[in-house]
């Protein structure tokens, strides 16, 4: 399995565009963000309007 | 003597049950606050099919208006064909409660089916190539691209080239 | 004279059509690969004749108005009004020939509505189009709006960098993330491209997992990548993402929506590893504040009227439909007569008025976007603290985009000059559509759909609409798309040119 990931350069192709990969996940994390914010909204409201 | 005095019962009982009305999905979606909870009868082709396990998700679909319904996978096994472009999906009439704001699938305006029936079976819709569109459509591709080239040729240019001078 | 063209200088603005329909001609053949994938050999001749006759048009215009004389501002604003209005004609073709619309009109509608990435569609019935003419019509919203299909044709046929440079600013992309321009749009098209192919992955997955076949899946997941990151709108589907009926699905969009909405420099400081830029850009706190303060509201009257009573439904309908009319984008999971039948009247307007704010500068979106908005705000505020300084003092603000930047007379004019125009073009098209018959709330929702370039309807837009309405909702578009100045000057230009002829 390490001979076929070495083979296949996925480590290097990792490291050389680190920046960019973890700039895209974050990317997604950013908006998930504000979605979860919103939802946490949605469900703050249904609670507390039940107590 | 028991069964005579059951029967009228039995069918007054069937008389006073809220019947299923008959409606479009056109009224459906220009009134659903007049349809909500209420048991109805609607016709349409079927244009989607999700499963969900115990249950399908079945997309009906009439002149422009549309509707999910929500359906045990037991009814929908007599649907066999969906609509697309090569299709005319099977035209089926189901009758359940709809609702305009559904509690269960997250407010979304769907059909609960308690009965499905296959109207007509979907059939295949052929699509043949206009040949005569075809040929005039190769023509005109045959001439625009001997103009560009030509033009090109004449001017000595790369086709689509890409020659930025500087500023 | 202002405004006044030559035939030097229509010459000129000709020329480079010419050359940009080149490319636009290769894009029409994009979409004979799901034609010939999916068996739709009769939809073939259909876009062939587009190619061909987007082919003979460019070489006809490169050929009789080639110039070498060089590109002025004047010349690319209305290069690209005009590049705008040409390829939405050409890219109706296919549309009407693949009966995708019910007429000539509703099919330049659709093509003007997928390049402006609106996403209003007069298409009669998505479910039974052919995959091929739904892969364009969802092509269309990806290159015009997702990457601007304008500067990208320039840059990549460009003579100079000045024309590419003067083209970016026509249509409306007003900051350059590298030095060049032409590396910019690169760039641009690079990003776009990892988003699509992320977004369609995700869609691809959600699909399946919502019960749907795995080929139905793929197809819809390129489809709705093209048109979330690009903040479209369009759906192969008349149900548009409720034919899913599934929250996962709606959340992947969400993101993407969100994603697309985000500013071009913020997507390239993000992705070169400035991390910290996400917090202190103005632009991006102004947007993720009015989303939430809007979200709020919208929860709030959703849930206090009984319109929704599960946190599910209020995030599912509500919370998805502000964050769709923020982003401009247009993915719908409440039927259009449900939001003006059964949703509370005062949310209409709180979505007209997410529609009309927008998303980022330099992004898919539209609206007035979220930088003016907040330069806005900001200068608003400095003058509310005048009155109680010394007269002595000198006092300024100060906003960060990328960089701290001084807020500048300059800069709060360019974007009073932009969201007074949106406003004006606000009030007319609402006024128009009310002259319809239509009631006032339903008007403005529609308006500013329309203008802002989002695509959510309460219903008026449809195949059976009046045509003067139609007409208006595509000059809406038009100018919405170029934000308003570059529509003006080139109508002034080509009054004043058509003025002078008669008066020869």
């Amino acid at each position: 399995m390490r001979m076929a990931f070495r083979k296949l350069g996925i480590r290097g192709f990792l490291r050389r565009n680190f920046d960019f990969l973890s700039g895209v996940l974050l990317e997604f994390l950013t908006a998930s963000s504000l979605l979860l914010l919103l939802a946490a909204l949605c469900f703050l409201v249904v609670t507390l309007s039940s107590l | 003597m028991k069964a005579l005095r059951i029967l009228p019962c039995l069918v007054l009982c069937l008389l006073l049950l809220p019947g299923a009305s008959a409606a479009s999905l056109e009224n459906l979606s220009r009134n659903p606050g007049e349809w909500d909870g209420r048991t109805v009868t609607v016709a349409g082709e079927v244009v989607g099919r999700l499963d969900k396990g115990s249950h399908v998700w079945l997309n009906l679909w009439e002149n422009g208006w549309s509707l999910g319904v929500w359906c045990p996978k037991g009814l929908a096994e007599g649907i066999r064909v969906v609509g697309d472009y090569f299709h005319v999906g099977d035209r089926v009439e189901v009758t359940g409660v709809f609702h305009a704001r559904c509690g269960e699938h997250g407010g979304e305006p769907d059909l609960h089916a308690e009965n499905l029936l296959v109207i007509s079976g979907g059939y295949e819709v052929p699509r043949p190539v206009n040949l005569l569109l075809l040929s005039l459509s190769f023509a005109v591709l045959a001439v625009a691209l001997s103009a560009a080239l030509l033009l090109r040729l004449r001017r000595r240019e790369p086709f689509l080239g890409y020659a930025p001078e500087g500023p | 004279m202002l405004f006044r063209l030559t035939g030097g200088d229509w010459r000129i603005i000709l020329y480079h059509l010419g050359r940009m329909l080149h490319l636009l001609s290769l894009v029409f053949l994009l979409p004979l690969v799901p034609a010939l994938f999916y068996g739709e050999l009769d939809t073939l001749p259909h876009f062939l004749l587009t190619s061909g006759l987007t082919l003979l048009l460019a070489t006809l215009l490169s050929r009789s108005c080639q110039t070498e004389e060089p590109m002025e501002l004047k010349h690319a604003l209305c290069l690209v009004a005009l590049a705008w209005l040409s390829a939405s004609l050409l890219a109706s073709l296919p549309l009407w020939l693949g009966g995708a619309c019910a007429s000539p009109l509703d099919a330049c509608f659709e093509s003007l509505s997928g390049f402006t990435g609106t996403g209003l569609s007069l298409v009669t019935d998505p479910d039974h189009l052919a995959r091929s003419v739904n892969f364009h019509r969802h092509l269309l919203q990806f290159l015009g709006d997702g990457v601007g299909i304008v500067a990208v044709s320039l840059a990549v046929l460009g003579r100079t960098e000045i024309s590419s440079v003067l083209a970016f600013r026509g249509e409306a992309r007003e900051e350059g993330i590298r030095p060049s321009v032409v590396r910019t749009t690169r760039l641009i098209f690079g990003m776009a491209f990892t988003f699509f192919l992320v977004g369609a992955a995700m869609f691809t997955l959600a699909g399946i997992y919502e019960g749907a076949d795995p080929g139905t899946a793929l197809f819809d997941g390129i489809c709705h990548s093209f048109t979330g990151y690009a903040t479209g709108g369009f759906s192969p589907h008349s149900q548009n993402l409720m034919y899913y009926h599934g929250m996962i699905y709606e959340i992947v969009a969400m993101v993407l929506m969100v994603i697309g909405a985000l500013n071009f420099n913020l997507h390239y400081a993000l992705l070169t590893g400035k991390r910290g830029e996400v917090f202190r850009n103005t632009e991006a706190r102004v947007f993720f504040l009015t989303t939430l303060l809007l979200g709020t509201f919208t929860v709030l009257l959703l849930f206090s009227r009984g319109i929704y009573s599960s946190a599910e439904a209020l995030f599912r309908r509500g919370v998805f439909q502000l964050v769709s009319a923020q982003t401009t984008t247009g993915f719908s999971t409440v039927p259009s007569l449900h939001l003006a039948l059964l949703w509370p009247l005062p949310l209409l307007f709180l979505l007209s008025l997410a529609m009309l704010l927008g998303g980022c500068a330099n992004s898919t979106s539209g609206g007035i976007k979220s930088l003016r908005v907040g330069i806005l705000l900001k200068s608003l505020a400095l003058e509310l603290r005048r009155p109680f300084l010394p007269r002595s003092a000198v006092v300024g603000e100060r906003f960060h985009h990328l960089r701290d930047s001084p807020l500048t007379p300059q800069l709060v004019r360019g974007a009073a000059v932009v969201a007074t125009s949106y406003l004006l073009l606000f009030v007319a098209g609402s006024l128009l559509t009310m002259a319809y018959g239509y009631g006032a709330e339903q008007a403005m929702f529609e308006t500013s759909s329309a203008l802002s370039n989002v695509g959510l309807s309460c219903g008026i837009t449809s195949p059976s609409m009046p045509v003067g309405l139609k007409v208006t909702y595509m000059l809406l578009m038009w100018m919405g798309r170029l934000e308003v100045i570059t529509v003006l000057v080139f109508l002034i230009a080509l009054a004043l040119g058509l003025q002078r002829r008669r008066m020869e």
